[in-house]
Formats: C-alpha cells, structure tokens, sequence
C-alpha cells in the first residue's frame, strides 16, 4: 500500500514538474499627457482706426471695406467659444477725457471664412445666429459672445485648426442700421478728437 | 520493517526524484526592457491633436526562450515562444475629475528579425503581437512602436486635457 502511495506520489510531482509552463513579465507605463490648445492670433487688422473728414461721411458713415476689417484664427484642441467686448462703456478722446462718443456708432458683422460651416449641424453659430455672415451687431462693453461651437453629435464642433477656424470682424462706422445708433455722426454734434477704446477678443473652452 | 522504509525512502529520494527531474520539460522565458520603459505621449499642439503622435520603435524588448527535455535537447512537442500585451487597467484613467480615454486611443505594433506585425489595438486581454519557432536558447530583441490618436475613430480632439495614465504588460510564454 506504502509502496503504491509513494509510486503515485512520484507520477503527480512528475507530472506536474511536466506540465508547467514559464512566463515572464514586462510592466511599461505609459502616460498621455493632453495640454490644452487654445490659441487665437489676429492675422490682421489689429489697430482699426476710422478716419471722418468728409461731411457725408459724417451723415452716412463709413461702411466696411478690407482696411477695417479684423482677421483672427483660432486653433483649438476643443469646442471652443469666443466673446468680444470693449473696454469702456464710451469710446473717449484722446484730447479731452471729458469728449465721448457712444459705442453704438461702431457696428461689426462676422463673417467665417474658413473651412469651418456655420449651421445649425455645422461647426459654430456666429453672434447666435447660424448663418455667415453674421447679423449687423453693434460694439457693447458687455461681453458678447460672438462665436459658439456647436458640440457633437448636434454640430460638428469648433475644435480644429487655423484653417478651419479663420473669422473676420467687419467694422463699421455711424451708418445707422439698426441696431447702430440711429442718429447720424454729424447730429449727434461731436466734438473732434480721436476717440478711442481697447475691444477684447476672449477664447474659452465651450461652456 | 524499520529497515525497509528506510530503503523505500532511499530509493524514492535517490532513484525516482532524480530521473523525474532529469526527465523533466525546461521551460524558460525571459523579458527585459533594454529600453523605452517609459512611454510619453505629450500633445502639445494642435498638429498633434489632428494627426496624433507615434513612438517608431521606441522600447527594444530582449527576450530569451528554451524549451527542452531530458538531454539538454528541443521539446519535440513545443511550438515555440509568443510575446503578448494587454492592458493592465481597463481604460486609460486621468488625473483629475474622473477623465478616461478608451483603451482603443492606443495601437502597438512590433518590429522583430526584418519583419513588422501589427496594429494591434490595445485592450485588456492578451494579444499575440510575435511569434517565434525557436526552441533552444532563442535570444532576440523586439521593437515596439506605438501610435496614439492616429486614427480619425481615435483622434484626442475634444477629450479633456489631463495627464492619463496606464500599465502596459509584456508577457514572454510558450505559444
């Protein structure tokens, strides 16, 4: 019985000495580091300056034309929002601090002119309007957002690259299309000066 | 009767246990990073969100495989040795707030004697990437190549910046 108990003994240990097969292990770790991307570079058109010398511009304005137009892109790694605003509440003269002109003379229609689609399914609405370009606005010290990516699966996102996302800020001047200020340059009896103010262009992640 | 279990264990201890360890199958595998134990995806500009980033053979993998039997000769019943790799985490969690990419954001592929094998799409389970018949004192390197956010299903637009983090394992066994 001993013998037959040892006899097995010696088969198992044999067998599993058999039977076992080695491995061996590497561990790699392995990191992925997401920065944010988030840029956005005036290409042109950075220092607009309307210059009133003619008595009709001082009754119809100035329309826009490419000298004041604002060239921006904006490449980011997500959906993305831009807002503008201007740093006053009133453009102030750089003779007198006391001169003022309402911000409301200057209006802007954006317009996309990159690859980027403005729809309701496309990549951004633009002044919360889904077409391109945009609806007159006039310029505000209240932040505006002007551009809003549409997320996926409703729109395609604004995340993407300068060529995609490529926006221009048309300027205008005492023309008084609605919303602008309906009261034409020359009523409104300014003082001459050079007035001025800062507009802020914001790039943020979609909200 | 002392006498004889005396020599019953004798004989098992220097008869049987010998010639079952002689006779034994030796199986060996061996795995050593010589380097790139350290895999890095840094997306830190647009270009790569688009295109995502690739590793060309950025870890070299030593490997070393023996199978024989009693003798010292090749197993005749092995079928030679396999690299494989899995995740050792489920997805690919970050840092902060609970972000996770998929396990998928990740292909490997390997590089071994001229030959290339792969993508393979990462996951949890073992994944063959080579195979070799080798049987006796095999001693190779294998390189690793790794692409992340290259395919337009994967691409890392839109996930949330963080640093994410995971456990690749290698295992060296017979196939």
């Amino acid at each position: 019985m001993k013998k037959l108990i040892f006899t097995l003994a010696g088969l198992v240990a044999f067998v599993s000495i058999i039977a076992q097969p080695v491995s061996d292990n590497a561990v790699i770790p392995v990191s992925v580091t997401l920065n944010s991307i988030l840029r956005l570079n005036v290409v042109s058109g950075g220092n607009i300056e309307f210059v009133v010398n003619t008595l009709d511009q001082y009754e119809n304005g100035i329309a826009n034309t490419t000298r004041y137009t604002t060239t921006f892109t904006v490449a980011s790694s997500i959906d993305f929002d831009v807002d503008l605003y201007a740093q006053d509440a009133q453009l102030i003269g750089s003779g007198s601090s006391s001169n003022t002109m309402p911000l409301n003379n200057i209006g802007y229609v954006l317009e996309a002119t990159g690859t980027g689609t403005v729809s309701a399914t496309g990549n951004y609405s633009l002044a919360g309007g889904n077409v391109s370009p945009s609806a007159l606005q006039a310029l505000s010290s209240s932040i505006t957002e002007i551009i809003s990516s549409i997320p996926v699966p409703a729109g395609a996102g604004g995340a993407g690259d300068v060529n995609q996302n490529r926006f221009e800020i048309q300027w205008e001047l005492g023309t008084q299309t609605p919303p602008l200020n309906s009261t034409s340059l020359l009523r409104q009896s300014l003082t001459a000066d050079r007035y001025t103010t800062n507009v802020f262009l914001v790039l943020r992640p979609r909200e | 009767m002392f006498r004889k279990k005396l020599w019953i264990t004798l004989f098992y201890t220097f008869v049987i246990l010998p010639f079952a360890l002689s006779a034994q199958n030796n199986v060996t595998s061996r795995i050593y990073i010589v380097r790139g134990s350290n895999v890095v995806f840094n997306f830190s500009n647009y270009s790569r969100y688009a295109n995502g980033v690739s590793l060309e053979r950025f870890t070299h993998l030593r490997l070393y495989f023996n199978d024989t039997i009693t003798g010292g000769i090749p197993n005749p019943s092995g079928t030679g040795w396999a690299l494989k790799v899995r995740s050792v985490q489920n997805n690919i969690s970050g840092d902060m707030w609970g972000n996770v990419l998929s396990l998928s954001t990740i292909q490997i592929r390997a590089h071994y004697n001229g030959s290339d094998f792969g993508p393979f799409t990462l996951t949890n389970i073992d994944q063959t990437i080579v195979t070799g018949p080798d049987l006796l004192s095999f001693n190779g390197i294998v390189e690793i190549s790794y692409d992340c956010g290259t395919l337009p299903t994967n691409n890392l637009i839109n996930q949330l910046p963080d640093v994410y983090l995971l456990d690749l394992e290698f295992t060296m066994s017979p196939q």
